[in-house]
């Protein structure tokens, strides 16, 4: 349900989400997302580029509050603008438009 | 300018429009009063007069309009009004708005119709003549006076209609001053217009900041902004019947319909058919170094707002100022868009026949172009489809946030309704809660109707017969309360 991995060139932590990110399935992701990104964040770059996170929702077909909870946390963590959620299906990226999270987020 | 002594000591300053406003609404007040004893037959026949002698009149208000204002096709301006009388009364003829409207013996409620009172209607100049007809018959046929605010850009137009259909519903029995309208068009009018008390609602027809001072003014609004139409071409869409529709759509009046497509979507695969057809119907596609230029006159860069001097012209007309030669004869000029947003300048609404072009790598890719155009700047208005899949139909249907979602239409004809669909034919398009409207309908006599309900007495049986002391009984769950509530029954 979770992969992930940094690619220390571009300064990116890539989450690969997949399912139906429910409540139940999308909560005990939380804390795993904070803790990745504690380790990177705590850490000097490797490079002179912001960090960002991408959120990879090409296996995604729902989502849940909890997991726009954790969108949330994480665009607080990172610096505007730097969380990305890229592949979303067109239901998914309706779902981000009508939550009004585009401020605190790019979707691709 | 007037001083005035308010309630808490402090004075505050009365303009002349604030005076004069008043003096009006005072009037259609008194015109509401008499209008709420007409009965169905006496209200029907102001509405069909007031209908014919916009009708009568359609070809010289067209003219005047055109001429006025330097906008759109006189031809198609003709139309619009056609439109606006004849179609708009074929709607409404026959639709009860006063009175008893319906009753049920069975639930025992009864439906009685009651006016809303003075309605203050704002104008555009993109389409004077025909809103302000429609707008007029809308009013009357639900027994409501009507204020009207003309276009500073087309007052002569705007007030020649209304007074003509005054005449007609004067000869045809209706109150005095039923219809009125401003001297003149100032901000500080139509502010001192929307701000009185006495208006029931306001039809706030325009661009997007006097909708917004409409909504902001504290009286009701049903207020129709920009609109931002992405047209998807699928794949199973039949092309030269598609690409036909289209500039039929965009090139009426010149694009002056808040409802005209504003961007085409396709899939990679599909782009070079979508292409050749447009450029075998005459459409050009514009190079890099004349997308920039046609940008340049087309928004206001800092404002994202469109420049009013391209609106409702010609592609000739915009060539030049652009300072750009596409072929003679052309009839849409197109631009590749890379992007949605602030700093893609033809991404927004441009009325006028100029048209933004997105190739997407697959039909996720351009569903999702299409919801980035729907929220960027036309949230509830329309969007379009060319397709003969039933799958991506719905899906389109349900991904757009639009109140009205056009299937091999043209959007212009189409979202305006009673052409190419039965959508009610209307010049206030509802753009529901997402361009801040009570509703997604096409605006009507019945929107202006206050329906109160008469209710007679009908027991609840299974209310009556439940012992409801078990309510206070906290053992018992929804499935148990269920049961005894619904046994026998």
């Amino acid at each position: 349900m979770l992969e992930n991995k940094h690619d220390q060139e571009t300064n990116t932590l890539t989450f690969v989400f997949s399912g139906h990110l429910d409540s139940a399935r999308s909560a005990p992701l939380a804390p795993l997302v904070e803790s990745e990104i504690k380790k990177h964040t705590g850490q000097a770059p490797s490079v002179d580029k912001p960090f960002e996170v991408v959120f990879d929702l090409k296996e995604v077909d729902f989502i849940s509050s909890a997991f726009i909870r954790i969108c949330i946390m994480t665009a607080a963590v990172v610096k505007s603008g730097n969380l990305i959620l890229k592949n979303a299906c067109p239901f998914i990226k309706k779902t981000i438009k009508i939550s009004g999270l585009e401020s605190q987020l790019k979707i691709l | 300018m007037d001083k005035t002594l308010q309630y808490n000591g402090t004075e505050s300053i009365i303009t002349k429009e604030q005076i004069q406003a008043k003096q009006i609404l005072a009037k259609a007040t008194i015109a509401a009063g008499i209008f709420n004893q007409y009965d169905q037959e006496r209200t029907d026949r102001i509405a069909e007069a007031v209908a014919r002698a916009g009708f009568n009149n359609r070809v010289q208000l067209a003219k005047m309009a055109r001429e006025e204002t330097k906008l759109g096709v006189c031809e198609h301006k003709v139309l619009k009004n056609v439109l606006a009388t004849q179609l708009v009364f074929e709607n409404i003829k026959n639709e009860k708005t006063v009175g008893i409207l319906s009753h049920d013996e069975k639930s025992g409620i009864t439906e009685i119709a009651q006016p809303l009172g003075p309605i203050f209607a704002i104008i555009p100049v993109t389409n004077p003549t025909s809103t302000v007809m429609f707008k007029i018959l809308i009013a009357l046929k639900s027994r409501n006076p009507i204020i009207i605010s003309p276009p500073r850009k087309a007052m002569r137009c705007t007030i020649e209609a209304a007074r003509l259909c005054y005449q007609a519903a004067l000869e045809a029995d209706a109150p005095e001053d039923c219809i009125q309208w401003l001297p003149e068009s100032s901000r500080e009018w139509t502010n001192a217009m929307m701000s009185q008390p006495g208006i029931a609602l306001i039809l706030a027809t325009g661009g997007a900041s006097m909708v917004r001072a409409a909504y902001s003014s504290g009286t009701p609004a049903i207020g129709v902004g920009p609109g931002n139409v992405p047209i998807f071409i699928d794949k199973s869409a039949d092309l030269p019947f598609a690409i036909s529709n289209i500039i039929l759509s965009k090139t009426f009046d010149n694009g002056t319909v808040c409802a005209s497509e504003q961007a085409i979507i396709v899939e990679q695969s599909f782009a070079p058919q979508v292409r050749a057809e447009f450029e075998k119907q005459n459409c050009y596609f514009l190079n890099a170094e004349e997308i920039r230029k046609v940008e340049m006159i087309a928004v206001d860069k800092n404002s994202g707002v469109m420049n009013s001097a391209i609106v409702g012209q010609p592609v000739e007309a915009i060539a030049e100022l652009a300072g750009i030669n596409p072929p003679a004869g052309t009839k849409i000029m197109i631009a590749d868009q890379k992007g949605v947003g602030r700093e893609y300048p033809l991404s927004g609404e441009i009325l006028a026949p100029i048209l933004a072009f997105y190739t997407c790598a697959d039909l996720d890719e351009a569903l999702k172009t299409c919801i980035d155009l729907n929220y960027f700047a036309g949230i509830g208005h329309t969007a379009g489809i060319y397709a003969n899949n039933e799958d991506v139909i719905e899906n389109f249907g349900n991904l757009m946030n639009a109140g009205r979602v056009l299937v091999n239409t043209p959007s212009s004809q189409g979202a305006v309704g009673g052409v190419f669909n039965t959508l009610l034919t209307s010049f206030t398009l509802g753009c529901g809660a997402g361009g801040k409207n009570i509703t997604t309908e096409n605006i009507s006599a019945k929107h202006l109707v206050n329906i109160k309900r008469v209710c007679r007495y009908r027991a609840n049986e299974r209310w009556n017969r439940f012992q409801q002391a078990k309510y206070q009984d906290e053992k018992l769950s929804w499935d148990d309360i269920l049961q005894e509530f619904n046994k026998n029954y």
